[in-house]
């Protein structure tokens, strides 16, 4: 008696552990999904948000290239140093 | 089975009964058994058979590969500053068979993307299932289509090469076809290096169609191209860009280029061509213009290649500075052929045929040096190879062997006519001289690093270089050719050419002139080397007047750049008329350290330094300015002691703000 009951126990723990496995697996499954769901969504977002850092680092580029600068200093007065004008200010007599 | 048995015993005998029941039960038991066999047998069928199949077909319809094509990589200058770099655009495609209403649709992508739309329309006839429309569209374009929502139209991601800085060192940096594969410069040169590579990778489809990244399989790589750093400087190529059109534009060019080399480094800081391109609308630039000019085309160089005949006659001896020969008046005839120079001398010394560039005078140091001591020189210089820059097509120039050389080719070839060069070329034999005699190589690029090379082999001695560099000088700061080249305060040494182009025919010279000035500053200790060079100015064609300024503009940008200026306050010097250029057999006065205290009044400071140095003399200096006013000793009087001199009330200058 004790023997079959055994058995039925193991029997009960055998299905409730493939239950509850499948079970997991299923849950996990849809977990996985989700989360492919939301790392596609952050990776759309990464993409166009690089995309908007190159645009703007190349209107940056843009704006301090030096015939925009120049352009610029024209506006205001300003034009390239000549001979005789320049005056150094301490420690900037270092050569670039 | 007790009951059967009563009724056996109570009546007649029975009749034996055929004992269904266990028929039945083994009926039912085959039917289930045989459903069960046959499902079995199909659940194997489908699995083990049919399983392979349907499997790859459950992955066709679940599972995707994706394609992911890299960013190219950048190029920078110098300082880190974007030259080209590469950005996400939308490009537009139809799928004909899923427009609905291809009249609407081709009127709506005509008017978003401002294109033909008979054009459209034709795409939308096509049987094709995928038509282009407009690559690399603006983003305000890009918005304004994914609002429409038309069906059949799409819009896809792609890379545009772009250029932040415009035309800025256009045919430098080359240019990309439409589908990002360098197609000149240095976008050709390392398309392998920069070229984005391509990762595969599978994606799960759900039921929308939307893709899903499941692992990161094919994504780990690094599929992003790598950059390139040169060795330009974008404000100084700005700045040679500038001048450069100032001087092609007035004078009617029809192209130019400008380099600026650091000498020490051998470092381009700026490589310029004009008329510009500008590499973000390339098509639509002629194939001329798209030309990397210093690189590609070959010129008669003139009178810029007399520096080099004067240092291997120097190194071999065959003159000194004070030989002098007789320049003939201006016209010389050597077998049949007249050579000629601008103005007409007699008798000058070797310094002063470079000072005022006389052919004649060259030629006949050309002659007395000899054709292969004269060509071993120029094949060291690095004349009739390429410039080691490694540019895709770069010419190596025309240097034909000595034993093709007649009396007269070697008398040309002495002034720099009958030979070819290339810019590259010029700057780099100009290194030499600037370098002390020894070869420094060109630099293009800092990253990717160039492969170690060996020491260069010494072309000249440091005693000619010097000599050579003092001729030089004199070009500039007396009364030579580039005196246009002056900056006051700041020593110039330069050389000024004149070539003629050889005719269109092939036989002989046109009318044609090529004008170029190469300027070293500071003239005795060269630390940049500036080279201009203008095809076919009009009306007046000498280097020393169409180029020698603008050498000069970039150099002043150049050195208060590099905060290599001279301080205090000079009054521009004004720029010597045309008129002023017509070179004087008389010798200017100069200032040189003899038996008595020279006159150094009306002198730039640095130069009456220079000569003081030479007597181990330090000046106290007095006023401010930088030209010499006064000076104590007077003229004439005898040099003070070096040792009482450098003491306060010893050798006293006083400045003045002025020109010399």
């Amino acid at each position: 008696m004790s023997a079959s009951k055994g058995s039925l126990f193991m029997y009960f723990c055998t299905i409730s552990g493939v239950l509850l496995l499948s079970l997991s697996s299923v849950w996990l499954n849809i977990e996985r999904m989700d989360l492919a769901y939301d790392l596609n969504k952050l990776e759309k977002e990464l993409g166009s948000r690089t995309a908007l850092a190159s645009k703007l680092e190349l209107e940056r580029n843009n704006l301090i290239s030096p015939y925009r600068l120049k352009r610029l200093a024209a506006t205001y007065g300003l034009g390239p140093v000549g001979p005789g004008q320049m005056r150094l200010m301490t420690g900037q007599d270092q050569g670039k | 089975m007790t009951k059967r048995v009563q009724r056996s015993r109570g009546g007649a005998p029975a009749r034996p009964k055929t004992d269904l029941g266990k028929f039945k039960l083994l009926l039912v038991g085959l039917f289930f058994a045989a459903i069960w066999v046959s499902l079995w047998g199909r659940a194997a069928y489908v699995q083990l058979y049919l399983g392979p199949e349907l499997k790859k077909g459950a992955e066709k319809q679940s599972l995707a590969t994706g394609f992911e094509l890299g960013e190219r990589g950048r190029i920078y200058d110098r300082n880190g500053s974007i030259l080209a770099t590469s950005v996400e655009s939308k490009s537009v495609y139809v799928s004909p068979i899923k427009v609905d209403n291809a009249a609407q649709t081709a009127q709506i992508l005509a008017q978003i993307l401002d294109v033909p739309r008979k054009n459209v329309e034709r795409d939308l006839a096509s049987k094709k299932g995928f038509v282009w429309v407009k690559r690399q569209i603006g983003d305000r374009e890009a918005q304004a289509l994914e609002a429409e929502k038309l069906p059949g139209v799409f819009l896809t991601s792609e890379y545009r090469r772009m250029f932040p800085n415009h035309h800025s060192a256009g045919q430098v940096l080359g240019f990309v076809g439409v589908d990002g594969v360098g197609l000149e410069g240095m976008e050709k040169r390392f398309e392998e290096r920069m070229a984005g590579r391509q990762a595969k990778y599978v994606v799960q489809r759900d039921a929308t169609g939307r893709r899903l990244y499941l692992d990161d399989q094919g994504r780990e790589m690094d599929i992003r191209g790598a950059d390139v750093k040169l060795t330009l400087d974008t404000v100084i190529q700005d700045a040679a860009e500038q001048s450069l059109a100032e001087a092609v534009t007035r004078y009617n060019g029809r192209s130019g280029m400008a380099l600026v080399v650091k000498v020490g480094t051998g470092e381009i800081l700026a490589l310029a061509h004009f008329p510009f391109l500008n590499p973000n609308a390339a098509s639509l630039s002629k194939p001329s213009v798209r030309r990397f000019r210093a690189a590609l085309d070959m010129f008669e160089p003139g009178s810029i290649m007399k520096p080099f005949v004067f240092a291997a006659a120097l190194e071999q001896k065959v003159i000194d500075q004070g030989k002098i020969f007789d320049c003939e008046n201006g016209k010389w005839v050597l077998r049949g052929k007249t050579i000629r120079d601008t103005h007409p001398y007699r008798w000058l010394s070797a310094n002063r045929i470079l000072r005022y560039s006389s052919n004649i005078g060259t030629a006949k140091i050309g002659l007395a040096l000899g054709a292969q001591p004269y060509y071993s020189a120029l094949r060291k210089l690095g004349f009739g190879e390429r410039s080691g820059l490694d540019i895709p097509s770069e010419s190596a120039g025309l240097l034909r062997p000595p034993k093709e050389w007649g009396e007269f080719d070697l008398a040309t070839i002495s002034f720099g006519q009958g030979i070819g060069v290339t810019g590259l070329q010029v700057a780099q034999a100009y290194m030499v001289l600037a370098n002390k005699g020894v070869p420094k190589p060109l630099k293009l690029v800092l990253d990717p690093a160039a492969p170690p090379q060996a020491p260069a082999e010494r072309v000249f001695s440091e005693q000619t270089v010097d000599t050579v560099l003092s001729m030089m000088r004199e070009v500039v700061e007396e009364d030579g050719t580039g005196k246009l080249a002056r900056i006051p305060g700041v020593l110039g040494a330069g050389k000024t050419g004149t070539a003629q182009k050889a005719a269109a025919t092939g036989k002989g010279y046109g009318e044609g002139n090529v004008a170029s000035f190469v300027g070293l500053y500071p003239g005795d200790k060269p630390e940049y080397l500036v080279m201009v060079i203008v095809d076919e100015p009009s009306p007046v064609a000498f280097g020393g007047i169409v180029c020698a300024p603008a050498v000069r503009d970039i150099a002043i940008k150049t050195l208060s750049y590099y905060n290599r200026l001279p301080e205090g306050k000079t009054a521009t010097q004004p720029e010597p008329s045309e008129s002023s250029m017509q070179a004087k057999a008389t010798r200017a006065p100069s200032a040189t350290a003899g038996a008595n205290v020279p006159d150094l009044t009306g002198l730039p400071v640095r130069r009456a330094l220079e000569v003081l140095g030479k007597r181990g003399i330090v000046p106290t200096l007095k006023g401010s300015g930088m030209v010499i006013s006064h000076q104590k000793p007077l003229p004439g009087e005898a040099w003070p002691e070096a040792k009482g001199a450098n003491k306060d009330g010893g050798f006293v200058l006083w400045l003045q703000e002025g020109t010399k």
